[in-house]
């Protein structure tokens, strides 16, 4: 009734509207129903000129399915188009004129098409996580490492190790090529985020391909997308400061195709900055892989070297480093790169400072006094040439590295009243080749892993005026001792292992074979007025150490819930060799040892963790504690071991409990470990009144332990905006030597307490305090020493001006308590950084040492001498710079 | 007296159980859109994104934020678990814990043709509100294409804020993103003029999935009350998320701090209308 009414209504105006004039209205309604007759709401009804899609007039029918239209439109014609989801559409032409339209809609199987419109900032598929660039890129970021420490899950600490959900990524890709083996400092911290679209999270990431499926990982790699495939691109930074000149540049270009990957880096400061940063490995890895049979440079000869200051190198590093590296990487053909990576440091560094030694022996105190001027030339060549292929089927890696040194050092030290000059020449060359080869057989795996070093170290130091008049010339003073040491060392290593599992356990057998050959060739020369004499007899060395090793071993694992077993059972035959033909001295020595070592991890919840582990290690003396002449090793060191080799077992053991609970941001840990060490060799030494030592082994069996325990706790407070860190450790140390031909037990006991508190005062400025107090307690021969305690403070204050602007403000405070020494040290540094949002530069001023702090004091004791050592500090400097990419 | 009260009260619960309590429906259709948002109108430059879903239904629709409705399930899951005794309730936590993923919406739009239901919380208290549905489009003949979509621009304004939305009538949907709804086709990009809230349609795709909710076993508000509760409870936010375990890196912690604490200036609704 009502509804004809309305009808009868809109009716008689659209009658009268059409006569007014030729603006009309026409209004159509009707009711829409399925094929059962029961209403459809929510359909919608549009009103369109003919075979057109623009709406001119629309409705959605109501819970009744009917629908009302008003269409404003001159054209004689309209098309009606009735559409819902899952039902046919219909199209109906119309004549322009209010109607009503019932409409029954058929249903339909038809689905609408599937449509992606865009990609998102994060996305997952499968393991891969793609963290679009663009999405977390701000104005300010100039370079990849500042948009990654946004990204959710990823961080970046402070040495450049970048975290994924906490744990050190794997493997650094860039467009899925391994460029720097690990050390991707330099492309991360060069490489403009503007030339990256996308940065890739690989989850449970297996580098090496053929164990992807066997090998399960837990660990993660990331891969940097570029936005071309031919990219050259780099960042550049220039930075000045005032007197003396300072500098601080960096030049990095880089170029990326499919094929050839290649970043070159030309970095130059006398600011402290350190540059051998930019070259650390971060990968653990590629450290591993180093980290076998380690062939670091060892020096033999050194010059009285002052003890470094233990807080930032660029408070104290006094240099003028050049670093260049290049980078380079070519795909030979599909899966197989070659890699050449070389890099060139050249370096100045000067220290200066005072040493002042006490050395407590039994019925006597000596001390003595050294203020030292020391320059060190540091010059090294590094290079590595790598070959990989890593295809499902087998993988081969062949590393070729050879590292040269050209270090001398040069020193003055004015003591008691004399003047001594120390010059050191201590080169040195390794060359490796390593090789890694997995191959299938059948459903087992064969790793082979073999390992050739060769090292030569021809070192020699030059001391004037001459030392040791007692043993090196008879009791008169001379005026130079020259020493010269050439060590030469070849090391192989070749294993082969199989792995395999049994349900919840996993096999790995190993065999393997060590060879290892040292030549050590030593003479002192005697400089007196008139004459140079080398020395014979005892004062030389041509010893010839030969260590050979047969090892099995099986590695057991066990997996079952949240237990975690280890078990490693390896057999060791060792054989020695040592012979000095010139002094007609030699030993052998056979021994088969047994080193288990057993590791249980239990995951009680998902709160709490604890780890056990129990080892036995035996362990056999080095070259550098078994030749017979004696070899002179700084101005006051004169050593020679005149003893059998050294063996020593040591037994350990170490408990851990680890509690988190992030809702209520509570973590703590505690850990508990003991080591016990027997060997039957004692170390001794025997100190002459001018604080010069000889130093050797005596036959006679020993031990020492040492204990640790230490206690961690976090928590954040919520309604003080703060987070309250508090740990402590303590450490209990006793061992037996022999001081002038004394036996002497010493204890020495550590209590650190370290606390650090975080919190925001304003939304503008925060605020860091971290402190650490230690003591340091030694006791000797049941007679305790003065008590050293050591405090350090240091309070960070950052401000935030404006979106573009930060300023920091440190201030650091160091203290140092001990026989009667009070030393009291007070640092302010000062930091501001522009951003120019638009030109994407960043201009920055950094005021160290406002108070030209000149030098700092630190005291340190071990067993029986004290140590108290002032370094000269680099002054107040103001340095600005620039930096952009190119 | 004690009869008459019983009574009421089984007729209460009754109703409740064959009233409009219990919302069920089966879902076809999943449209993902990306949300650009400015947390804290102070500072242009940062915006925060967060992805949202509209699964449409044969009677209602539902949209929601894609973290919050993973979160609901994997809770969901572990309950069912519990309840079946496969799991005990502190592994449970546990592994919702892990498993929950970080959003700052927790709202649950529920759309009809009539009417919207939007669930919400406020920390863990959960509240329930209806709105009436009487948005006021106009449109207009200006089109522009998106990827395959020819869409029309339509007008609106909604809570204190002016709205472009660009619908495509190829979808037949009369639905979109948050409240907005009505359109003779899905909304495939919506902002608001001043550009503050974005929401960009990234995909839309067939799925089956059910989704239910039992009113009865939730608070029931009005939407004027909810919104002062929420306001009282502003100065509070930074302290409760961080007590939830979210870490920030240590030199951003400031700026972090700063964007988090304006992170409720700029909603989405800046008045009741």
């Amino acid at each position: 009734m009502i509804k004809f009414r309305i009808t009868q209504i809109f009716l008689f105006f659209g009658i009268l509207l059409i006569f007014a004039n030729n603006y009309s209205q026409t209004i159509i309604n009707g009711k829409i129903t399925d094929e059962t007759s029961q209403p459809l709401s929510g359909t919608s009804i549009t009103a369109t000129k003919i075979n057109e899609s623009v709406v001119n007039a629309y409705a959605i029918s109501d819970y009744y399915g009917n629908y009302t239209i008003k269409i404003d439109a001159k054209s004689d014609s309209v098309q009606i188009n009735v559409s819902h989801l899952g039902y046919t559409k219909l199209v109906k032409k119309i004549v322009n004129k209010s109607q009503t339209i019932n409409v029954n809609l058929q249903e339909t199987e038809e689905k609408l098409k599937e449509v992606f419109l865009r990609t998102l900032p994060i996305t997952k598929k499968g393991d891969t996580i793609n963290y679009l660039v663009s999405a977390f890129k701000s104005q300010k970021d100039l370079v990849i490492a500042d948009v990654l420490k946004k990204m959710p899950g990823i961080e970046v600490l402070d040495n450049g190790t970048i975290l994924y959900q906490g744990k050190p990524i794997v493997k650094y890709y860039i467009e899925g090529l391994d460029l720097l083996e690990g050390k991707y400092n330099l492309a991360n911290n060069n490489l403009p985020a503007d030339a990256v679209t996308k940065v890739q999270i690989l989850e449970n990431h297996q580098p090496i391909k053929i164990l992807d499926s066997l090998v399960y990982s837990d660990k993660a790699a990331l891969n940097i997308k570029l936005k071309k495939n031919i990219t050259l691109t780099g960042t550049a930074k220039l930075g000045v400061g005032n007197y003396p000149f300072l500098w601080d540049t960096n030049v990095t270009p880089m170029l990326f195709t499919k094929k050839q990957q290649m970043i070159t880096s030309y970095q130059t400061n006398n600011t402290g900055n350190d540059l051998s940063n930019e070259l650390k490995i971060l990968t653990i890895e590629d450290l591993l892989d180093q980290a076998e049979g380690n062939h670091e440079k060892k020096d033999w000869v050194t010059i009285q070297q002052l003890s470094s200051p233990p807080f930032a190198t660029k408070r104290w590093l006094d240099n003028n480093v050049h670093m260049f590296t290049t980078n380079y990487l070519v795909r030979l053909k599909k899966e197989v790169d070659l890699k050449v990576n070389l890099s060139y440091i050249n370096d100045f560094q000067k220290q200066n400072g005072i040493t002042q030694t006490t050395f407590y022996i039994p019925n006597d105190t000596i001390s003595i006094v050294e203020n030292a001027k020391n320059k060190l030339f540091l010059n090294s060549l590094k290079s590595k040439f790598i070959l990989t292929k890593n295809t499902t089927k087998n993988y081969f890696k062949n590393t070729f590295e050879a590292n040269k040194y050209w270090d001398s050092n040069s020193g003055i030290i004015s003591s008691n009243d004399e003047e001594i000059n120390q010059k050191v020449s201590n080169p040195f060359t390794s060359i490796s080749n390593r090789i890694k080869w997995i191959q299938a057989f059948g459903k087992k795996l064969i790793t082979i892993n073999s390992v050739i070093i060769y090292t030569n170290t021809p070192q020699d130091l030059t001391i004037t005026p001459g030392y040791y008049e007692d043993l090196l010339n008879n009791a008169k003073p001379y005026d130079k001792t020259h020493q010269k040491i050439h060590l030469s060392n070849f090391y192989t290593n070749n294993a082969v292992s199989f792995t395999k599992g049994y349900g919840r356990f996993t096999f790995t057998p190993k065999i393997g074979m060590k060879l290892q050959n040292q030549q050590l060739d030593s003479r002192i020369t005697i400089f007196r007025n008139l004459s140079i004499d080398e020395l014979t007899g005892n004062y030389k060395n041509n010893l010839s150490y030969n260590n050979t090793s047969f090892y099995t071993m099986l590695n057991t694992q066990y997996k079952y819930k949240n237990w975690n077993f280890e078990l490693e059972t390896p057999f060791k035959f060792q054989g020695f060799d040592i012979s000095d033909a010139d002094l007609n001295k030699a030993q052998k020595l056979n021994r088969l040892t047994f080193e288990p070592r057993v590791y249980i991890r239990n995951d009680i919840n998902s709160f709490l963790k604890t780890t056990f582990t129990v080892s036995s290690k035996k362990d056999f003396g080095e070259i550098n504690q078994l030749y017979y002449g004696y070899i002179l090793n700084n101005y006051r060191g004169l050593k020679r071991y005149e003893t059998p080799i050294l063996e020593s077992e040591k037994k350990n053991i170490s408990l851990s409990l680890n509690y988190r609970n992030p809702i209520k941001s509570v973590f703590a840990n505690a850990s508990y470990s003991a080591s016990y060490e027997s060997q039957n060799l004692m170390f001794g030494n025997l100190i002459n009144s001018n604080g010069t030592a000889t130093y050797s082994f005596i036959e006679k069996d020993n031990s020492s332990n040492t204990q640790n325990i230490s206690l961690s706790a976090s928590k954040y407070f919520s309604a003080l905006k703060t987070t309250l860190t508090l740990m402590t450790s303590t450490s209990l140390d006793k061992r037996q030597q022999l001081l002038n031909g004394i036996p002497t037990n010493s204890t020495s006991k550590n209590y650190q307490i370290n606390g650090k508190i975080n919190t925001e005062i304003t939304a503008w400025m925060s605020f860091n305090y971290k402190s650490n107090f230690s003591v340091l307690n030694t006791l000797f021969n049941q007679q305790s020493f003065d008590r050293i305690i050591m405090q350090e403070h240091l309070w960070h204050f950052s401000f935030y001006p404006s979106s573009n602007q930060y300023i920091g403000f440190d201030t650091e405070f160091y203290k140092n308590n001990g026989s009667g020494i009070n030393q009291e040290n007070y640092f302010l540094n000062l930091n501001y950084r522009y951003t120019l949002k638009k030109s994407k530069i960043d201009l920055e001023l950094n005021w160290n040492n406002i108070l030209n702090t000149k030098e700092i004091t630190t005291v340190y004791n071990n067993t029986f001498l004290y140590t108290q050592s002032t370094y000269k500090l680099r002054p107040s400097q103001i340095l600005a710079s620039i930096k952009f990419n190119f | 007296m004690i009869n008459k009260l019983a009574l009421t009260l089984f007729l209460l619960s009754f109703s409740q159980i064959y009233s409009q309590d219990l919302i069920v429906d089966k879902a076809s259709y999943k449209a993902l859109y990306n949300l650009t948002y400015l947390r804290d109108s102070t500072n242009l430059q940062k915006k925060s994104e967060e992805k949202m879903l509209l699964l449409v239904g044969k009677k209602y629709s539902l949209f929601q934020s894609e973290n919050n409705r993973f979160n609901d399930s994997v809770k969901a899951n572990l309950v069912n678990q519990f309840n079946n005794k496969k799991i005990d309730a502190q592994t449970g936590v546990n592994m919702a814990l892990t498993q929950n993923k970080y959003t700052l919406f927790d709202f649950k739009i529920i759309k009809s043709n009539t009417e919207h239901i939007v669930i919400d919380k406020i920390f863990s208290d959960k509240f329930y509100y209806k709105e009436q549905q009487n948005l006021n489009w106009v449109i207009t003949d200006e089109t522009k294409q998106i990827n395959s979509y020819l869409c029309q621009k339509a007008t609106t304004s909604y809570a204190g804020r002016s709205y472009i939305a660009w619908f495509s009538n190829s979808i037949p949907i009369a639905d979109g993103p948050y409240k907005f709804a009505g359109l003779p086709g899905l909304i495939i990009e919506m902002y608001d003029t001043r550009f503050h809230y974005h929401f960009e349609m990234l995909s839309l795709e067939q799925k089956t999935d059910y989704f239910s909710f039992d009113l009865a076993k939730i608070q029931k508000t009005s939407k004027v009350e909810f919104f002062n509760a929420l306001a009282n409870l502003k100065k509070d936010i930074i302290g409760q998320l961080e007590q939830r375990g979210f870490s920030f890196d240590e030199s951003n912690t400031i700026q972090i701090k700063r964007t988090i604490k304006n992170n409720r200036n700029n909603q989405i609704e800046l008045q009741i209308d």
